[in-house]
């Protein structure tokens, strides 16, 4: 990731639409993004992406029902004795507000200052494409990109799985980088849980991985990859699904092919709190220890150009 | 001596506090011994119009959002554990600066992953939440404070309390209300959605 000297990401363009990138120029000023670190050496992995996203096509972020389980009756009959006539506790809705994270008009003005010397960060109306709860959405080469509101960042887990006709053909991994520097990554079989085993974020199974998005402001930036698990290497065609606490389902087309081990598949960046969610379509592979170098993920140590030493 | 409330009790803050503008709302709780996993307890607040519904969702101040109406609320951030003396979670309030639209500013706490780990209130002892003078601290004599009890047992989010405006100044509420469905379940009360 870019940031400027005052810390500002400069990345946001990258995100919402990356272009052609230029061919072996050293002395090519940086590009934002997972797309700004150089090619491995082995120049397979050409990671040029289609152009801009469209504009927001939703901008509601009316994000749907969550099951709405009564309120547990207080123990004892405990109600509430409000012995005054002032405005009563909690009162049951007539319905939810939007949850647009639009800033106000203002708001990338001076930051507002709060009553212990804080400054308040600015908020900015990223501009993305979002998702409703219980919403599927197909990401495209047009509109590969959206982000999640800081309630679907942070509430519950994401969860990613692979559907394909079969599933032992493909297992997926993440590589992240956590907001204090770290890279690591999860994949089956070697290594499930990550960073921290013992308070993980990060979990894969054979079955899938997921994302803890309780711990979401420990979190950087993510990748999402498929490894096919045949030693021809050919990937399965089929679809990967990332689905929300809220129900929603983004869905990432997995392209039928021989790759060289590793195929890239969605990026993860944390802006302000809101996830924003890029799905690659890189049309080439590579080892895993290439991907992951062509995305910027270069602080992790190689057993072989297959495996991470984690 | 603070004030002690009991539960549905209310306060002028100006009584309690006299002179206060910048009030800090401690939250304290002691998960009981487990050999389970560990207990991760979030505070949040929620600020109010006078539909009691939050107006957008950056009313909504908790761990993914640390500041809500410009600064005049702010979440002085996430303690995991609950270990340790003193309050696990602060929110600072500056009473004058809260938007004249907003009436109330609920409290809550949540358990994290609460279903998933079989956990709940009734596993929470000494739970408390107490507001005092953020720019005279150390005087015993101002604040307030509302000890929970032993009252809750399967809740997995409670309402500890309530700041509320009432006849131009500000009130203190307390409530100890629990919700079975977690945080998600008390947020959509006040208009907000999951996700």
């Amino acid at each position: 990731m870019t940031r400027t000297p005052a810390g500002a990401r400069t990345d946001l363009p990258f995100l919402r639409g990356r272009s052609l990138r230029p061919a072996q120029q050293p002395s090519t000023p940086p590009v934002p993004g997972p797309t700004a670190a150089p090619p491995p050496t082995s120049a397979s992995l050409d990671l040029s992406a289609p152009a801009a996203a469209t504009p927001p096509t939703s901008s509601s972020l009316d994000l749907g029902a969550v099951p709405a389980a009564p309120p547990a009756t207080p123990p004892g009959g405990t109600s509430l004795d409000l012995f005054d006539d002032e405005p009563a506790a909690p009162q049951p809705p007539d319905g939810g507000t939007s949850l647009s994270l639009a800033a106000p008009s203002g708001a990338a003005a001076t930051p507002a200052r709060s009553p212990h010397g804080h400054t308040r960060p600015l908020r900015h109306d990223l501009g993305l494409p979002t998702i409703a709860a219980g919403e599927r959405r197909l990401l495209t080469e047009h509109e590969p990109v959206l982000e999640l509101t800081r309630m679907q960042s942070a509430a519950g887990a994401i969860e990613a799985k692979v559907a394909v006709s079969n599933p032992t053909e493909v297992v997926l991994g993440i590589v992240f980088e956590t907001a204090d520097g770290r890279e690591s990554l999860v994949l089956p079989g070697l290594s499930q849980q990550g960073p921290d085993p013992r308070r993980p974020i990060f979990r894969a199974t054979s079955g899938g991985v997921a994302v803890d998005l309780r711990r979401i402001t420990d979190i950087h930036r993510v990748l999402l990859f498929a490894v096919p698990t045949r030693p021809s290497k050919q990937m399965p065609g089929g679809t990967v699904t990332v689905t929300t606490y809220g129900g929603s389902r983004l869905e990432i087309p997995l392209v039928a092919g021989p790759t060289l081990g590793a195929q890239a598949l969605l990026s993860g960046y944390v802006v302000e709190g809101r996830l924003v969610l890029r799905a690659e379509h890189d049309p080439y592979s590579g080892t895993l220890q290439q991907v992951c170098a062509a995305y910027g993920y270069r602080e992790i140590s190689w057993r072989d150009p297959y495996t991470p030493l984690v | 001596m603070a004030v002690s409330l009991s539960k549905g009790g209310n306060i002028s803050l100006e009584k309690a506090a006299p002179g206060m503008t910048n009030a800090v709302i401690g939250l304290g709780w002691d998960p009981r011994t487990t050999d389970g996993a560990p207990f991760d307890l979030d505070a949040s607040v929620l600020l109010l119009g006078e539909s009691g519904k939050v107006r957008s969702d950056a009313d909504f101040v908790f761990y993914n959002n640390l500041t809500g109406d410009n600064g005049a609320v702010q979440h002085q951030g996430d303690n995991r554990t609950g270990e340790g003396e003193g309050d696990d979670e602060q929110i600072h309030v500056a009473l004058g600066q809260v938007s004249a639209d907003v009436q109330r500013i609920v409290v809550v706490a949540s358990i994290d992953q609460a279903d998933a780990r079989g956990q709940n209130f009734g596993q929470v002892a000494d739970a408390y939440i107490r507001v005092y003078d953020a720019d005279d601290p150390h005087n015993a004599t101002k604040g307030l404070r509302f000890d929970l009890g032993e009252d809750a047992s399967t809740e997995t989010a409670l309402i500890f309390g309530e700041l509320y405006r009432h006849g131009g100044e500000w009130k203190f509420r307390a409530i100890g209300q629990g919700y079975a469905g977690g945080l998600a379940n008390v947020i959509t009360q006040f208009g907000l959605q999951v996700g």
